[in-house]
């Protein structure tokens, strides 16, 4: 499992598009037509990752590969995929591809096709990379390709909105690199001994070269019987003997090992102060800007409302999720115990983003700042749902992010169609619409439905289980139905802008000459929609891929509480 | 006192082997005095030539000689141990790429200064390796007087042009001063403990009062200037802005790295940090304070300047105090190894980014934000190049800078952690965390109007010819950029040659 590099690829076909983008012609269509073979290959083997994902329903990787680079610092080339990164990866690959059919810029198209590329070498790595030195690096290659594609393509006032963009992320990123530093140093040079959940034997066992259980590479010992082949360990699982059970973790940067570390780094301190919330506050910030989360949100409505289209639906439906996934992926498998210590908190601090996004999004003149605002609305459920840590709690977060993803990517989408025509996006300058553009009008409403979360929807279900989720952990349960109150708001502000934009009568009649929907429009829109209507009708098929995942995170933080808080 | 004088006479011809690079380098500086006395304005590029040949020839050479075996050889007054290798080959490196570029650039060609431009930056690497490599104090005061006086001259010869005099002028000023607190400083040291070199200073500081304290701290005022650390770095927007870029390039990458290269030679010996009656923790605490001055001050005050120039000026503050961070970690081979990453990867980001903004000062006619606005339609390659040396500079992986970065912070926040030096090492990192978000922000200002911003102006009919080749150094800066951010294992290099 560990020498196969098709998870690789994923990395180096972007990389491959962006060089071959540089090099070719400047002509619109040589440039789409690169831009958008590569995501269509991405999207193709994305999709055949998803659909083995939701087959094998389980919550252990389907492929992980490893190549250790350099023994002293501990960093190896580390990817792999579970259902967590198959769904999000597909997410991306879709987005991607949505992106690339949509995008339209008239000048420097070498320039921006490669830096949208090059964009999403950043997205896959950061999805599928299991090292936290090349999960940084990921994670801030992001951030140049972003920058220059708002600050040249973007709109009056882009270059602010870029740089904003550009300084919160990387004030973010520092909080990152801190918080990675400092658990580096604090393993012990000899390494440590850590007690590993039985489950996580029994979902993530390998058996090595001469026949011994490997956890992430690392050999599973009992401590009866030290150095005992895998059949043994295996018989120790069975017969329920589940403290018996440990692995010596070393020095290194390996995100699955520095999650074995779990019950280490919650009673570890540094300089008198606990570790474990010290980083667990450091990696909040990181991702919470990303997210975005109050109070860390400021960026997020003047870069999307200055980025051009396509840009904004990336941002929108890529960008945000990787917050989530971090939060997902890094803080929450790490320090346990200090996330159940300060669910409350965080609880709050999606309530407070679910309902200051709603009444701002509530207020807004301009159509994309709307859709900003209800994004950093719709998020706060990621983080509602996350800070309950309860399965139903964590799968509707990533449900919600998935389900998110499709939504905003679509609104996106149809106010880029609107100020297509009119060059403007203020609500109050339309109305009646549906007379005017009905294919049109007919997709607005649909996706405002997805938005509020209509049940048969995806946003239903997604918002839904956050709730539950929030609502059954005693912590979070207040903020809970505080948060609940932001489903109304949706309704309220996504229903009030339908209601103006579409209804009524044409208020602006040289609207009457606006054509609907190109067939380019809607051939981005429909598998948009098509996913967030089968997703609400059949949730199983995602929750097949996150529930496993989830719930082995769920068990996870509940056994390393019991363990370490008996 | 006889006999040791005899002995040491003894001791330098069979050493003159260790010191053949230096001697080479000083004929080829001699020669190229004839050479440049002897040609009218047109042959100045044959200098230039003679020049980047000769520093070549003499990089090629220290590569052959290597680092000698025993420091002691050379009458202990220079050590060309692995350090001064270091230094030699960084310094050359430097000379070769900046005297490569001297031919392309608009701002040189054709004027008389070409030739003693290139003779001047060839001191300056005589200087830097003399000063890195001196074990003697008098000796080392002699390498920072030839480093620093051939850096006035490459700052300030330009008489006529104003900016250049007045960027010469601060220069000797703040100069001169540094140096004479310096010597100051040195002379106190001899007068306490009766000698020179830093060995027999070391041992005889055990014995001695924290009074002794005073004339270390001058005698680090010459470091820090040199290092451009606040508060000694005023002299540096004004010097960048007002000399030729290639050369303000130069300025700002090879004496800086003989400075942190003396200072982590004569640190170990000069700072015991069990000695002179202090707490251990006190030295490195006073290191990291002044690191964070430099940082907040170098990076607060870039994201004002409206001059590329003055951007990357108090931007190498900012990066000298991190350095500084880096020394505050008491020199494990680790922290020294990052050290050097963290230089080497300056030289090649920093460099490039001048030896950009040179190549498009061409088309701009100056390195201010307003005239470089609209850059990437004049001149697109060069324009690529800046942006990978700039967002090295920043710390954006895969590039250089964010490697070098990432181990010295990492060596910090261990000394803060494991070595347990308290909560200052890590009060140092964030500071540093912070101040490269500031330091971004101002970068960002030269990315947005070479890269973002529409031209204000047209572009004028550039009828200049470079020389040949004379594009290859901002092509080997920015190629090195993005390559050393994937050497990692260079690291482990430095860490086995320089550590210990």
């Amino acid at each position: 499992m560990t020498d196969d590099a098709i998870l690789s690829f994923f990395i180096f076909i972007p990389l491959a598009g962006a060089l071959l983008s540089w090099v070719a012609p400047d002509r619109a269509r040589i440039q789409k037509a690169i831009s958008t073979s590569s995501a269509t290959l991405l999207l193709v083997a994305a999709t055949v990752f998803l659909a083995w994902a939701i087959s094998a329903h389980r919550a252990g990787f389907l492929l992980r590969e490893r190549i250790p680079l350099d023994s002293e610092w501990g960093i190896s080339w580390h990817l792999g995929i579970d259902g967590l990164s198959a769904a999000l990866i597909f997410l991306s690959a879709l987005v991607q591809w949505v992106a690339s059919v949509a995008s339209a810029p008239q000048t420097r198209m070498r320039a921006y096709h490669s830096l949208l590329q090059l964009l999403f070498v950043g997205v896959y790595g950061s999805f599928l990379v299991l090292d936290m030195v090349f999960f940084y690096v990921f994670w801030e290659i992001m951030l140049v390709p972003m920058f220059l594609l708002i600050a040249i393509w973007g709109g009056d006032d882009r270059k602010r909105a870029a740089a904003k963009f550009f300084l919160y992320t990387m004030g973010g990123s520092m909080a990152l690199l801190f918080a990675i530093f400092l658990l580096r140093v604090e393993i012990p040079e000899r390494g440590v001994i850590v007690p590993v959940r039985t489950a996580e034997v029994v979902e993530q066992m390998e058996i090595g070269p001469r026949g011994e259980a490997l956890l992430y590479d690392l050999p599973v010992l009992s401590i009866d019987s030290l150095g005992r082949p895998a059949p043994a360990v295996a018989a120790e699982v069975d017969a329920g003997r589940s403290n018996h059970l440990v692995v010596p973790v070393m020095r290194s940067f390996d995100l699955l090992q520095w999650k074995l570390l779990a019950p280490f780094w919650a009673r570890q301190s540094v300089l008198g102060m606990a570790l474990a919330p010290l980083c667990l506050g450091l990696f909040f910030v990181a991702f919470a800007v990303k997210i975005p989360s109050f109070p860390f949100h400021a960026w997020l409505p003047h870069a999307h409302v200055q980025a051009p289209t396509a840009i904004s639906v990336v941002l929108a439906g890529i960008l945000l999720k990787l917050g989530v996934y971090g939060l997902l992926r890094v803080a929450w498998p790490l320090f346990p115990t200090a996330v159940l210590a300060n669910a409350g908190f965080f609880a709050w601090i999606g309530a407070i983003s679910i309902v200051w996004g709603g009444f701002a999004a509530l207020g807004q003149k301009d159509l994309k700042r709307m859709v900003a605002y209800s994004s950093i609305s719709h998020m706060g459920f990621c983080v509602l749902g996350l800070a309950s840590a309860t399965v139903m709690g964590i799968s509707g977060a990533a449900f919600q992010s998935v389900s998110h993803g499709l939504s905003a990517s679509l609104l996106f989408l149809l106010v880029g169609v609107l100020y297509d025509r009119a060059h403007h996006r203020r609500v109050d300058g339309f109305g009646g619409l549906v007379q005017i553009m009905p294919r049109f009008a007919a997709f607005f409403l649909f996706s405002a439905m997805v938005g509020v979360g209509l049940p048969g929807l995806s946003g239903f279900v997604g918002e839904l289980s956050s709730l539950l989720g929030a609502w059954a952990n005693a912590a979070s349960r207040v903020a809970g139905w505080v948060s609940a109150t932001g489903v109304i708001l949706s309704a309220a502000y996504l229903l009030w802008a339908v209601q103006r934009i579409l209804y009524g009568p044409v208020r602006h009649p040289e609207q009457r000459i606006f054509p609907d929907l190109t067939w380019t429009e809607t051939m981005t829109l429909a598998p948009l929609a098509g996913l967030s209507l089968l997703l609400g009708v059949w949730p199983g098929l995602l929750q097949a891929a996150l529930g496993p995942v989830s719930a082995s995170l769920a068990s996870h933080i509940a056994w390393a509480q019991g363990l370490v808080r008996p | 006192m006889n006999h040791l004088l005899i002995s040491t006479f003894q001791a330098i011809p069979s050493s003159l082997r260790e010191l053949f690079p230096e001697i080479l380098l000083a004929t080829a500086i001699l020669l190229g005095c004839v050479l440049e006395w002897s040609t009218d304005a047109a042959g100045k590029r044959l200098v230039v030539w003679f020049c980047a040949i000769s520093a070549l020839a003499t990089l090629t050479l220290s590569l052959v000689t290597g680092a000698a075996s025993d420091p002691r050889l050379t009458g202990g007054m220079f050590t060309p141990d692995s350090i001064t290798q270091f230094v030699r080959i960084f310094a050359l490196s430097g000379a070769v790429l900046a005297l490569l570029a001297l031919n392309g650039s608009k701002a040189m060609d054709g004027r008389d200064e070409q030739g003693e431009t290139a003779l001047l930056i060839l001191s300056v690497a005589l200087g830097a390796i003399l000063f890195a490599s001196a074990r003697h104090l008098l000796a080392l005061y002699l390498g920072l007087e030839f480093l620093s006086l051939s850096s006035y001259g490459l700052a300030g010869f330009r008489a006529r042009d104003r900016g250049a005099s007045e960027a010469g002028l601060k220069y000797v000023l703040y100069g001169g001063v540094a140096s004479a607190v310096a010597l100051f400083g040195i002379s106190h040291l001899w007068g306490i403990t009766g000698s020179f070199d830093i060995g027999e200073i070391g041992m005889a500081l055990y014995a001695q009062p924290r009074v002794v304290l005073v004339p270390l701290l001058l005698v680090s005022v010459a470091f820090a200037f040199k290092a451009g650390l606040a508060p000694f770095h005023f002299w540096s927007p004004d010097v960048y802005q007002g000399c030729p870029t290639v050369n303000a390039g130069f300025l700002s990458t090879v004496p800086k790295a003989a400075a942190f290269a003396a200072f982590l030679r004569t640190m170990p010996y000069l700072l015991p940090p069990h000695a002179l009656g202090i707490a251990p923790g006190a030295i490195g605490g006073f290191l990291v304070i002044a690191g964070c001055l430099s940082i907040a001050m170098g990076s607060a005050t870039a994201l004002v300047q409206k001059d590329a120039k003055r951007i990357l000026a108090f931007s190498s503050t900012a990066n000298a105090g991190i350095l500084v961070l880096a020394l505050s970690t008491w020199l494990t081979s680790d922290a020294v190894a990052a050290l050097a990453f963290y230089l080497v990867a300056y030289l090649l980001s920093n460099l490039g980014a001048f030896l950009a903004l040179d190549q498009l000062e061409r088309s701009s006619g100056s390195t201010s934000l307003a005239a470089l606005a609209g850059s990437w339609k004049r001149q697109p390659m060069a324009v690529v190049a800046l942006s990978i040396c700039v967002f090295s500079l920043a710390g954006i992986p895969p590039l250089a800078g964010f490697v070098g970065k990432w181990a010295v912070l990492m060596e910090v926040v261990r000394a803060g952690v494991e070595n347990g030096e308290g909560p200052l090492p890590l009060v140092g990192v964030a500071v540093a965390l912070v101040g490269s978000v500031v330091l971004a922000a101002a970068y960002l200002r030269i990315l947005r109007s070479a890269v973002v911003d529409s031209p204000t102006t047209d572009p004028g009919e550039d009828d200049f010819r470079p020389a040949a080749l004379s594009g290859i150094p901002l092509l080997l800066c920015a190629i090195g950029s993005l390559a050393l951010g994937l050497c990692w294992p260079l690291l482990s290099v430095f860490r086995s040659r320089l550590g210990g």
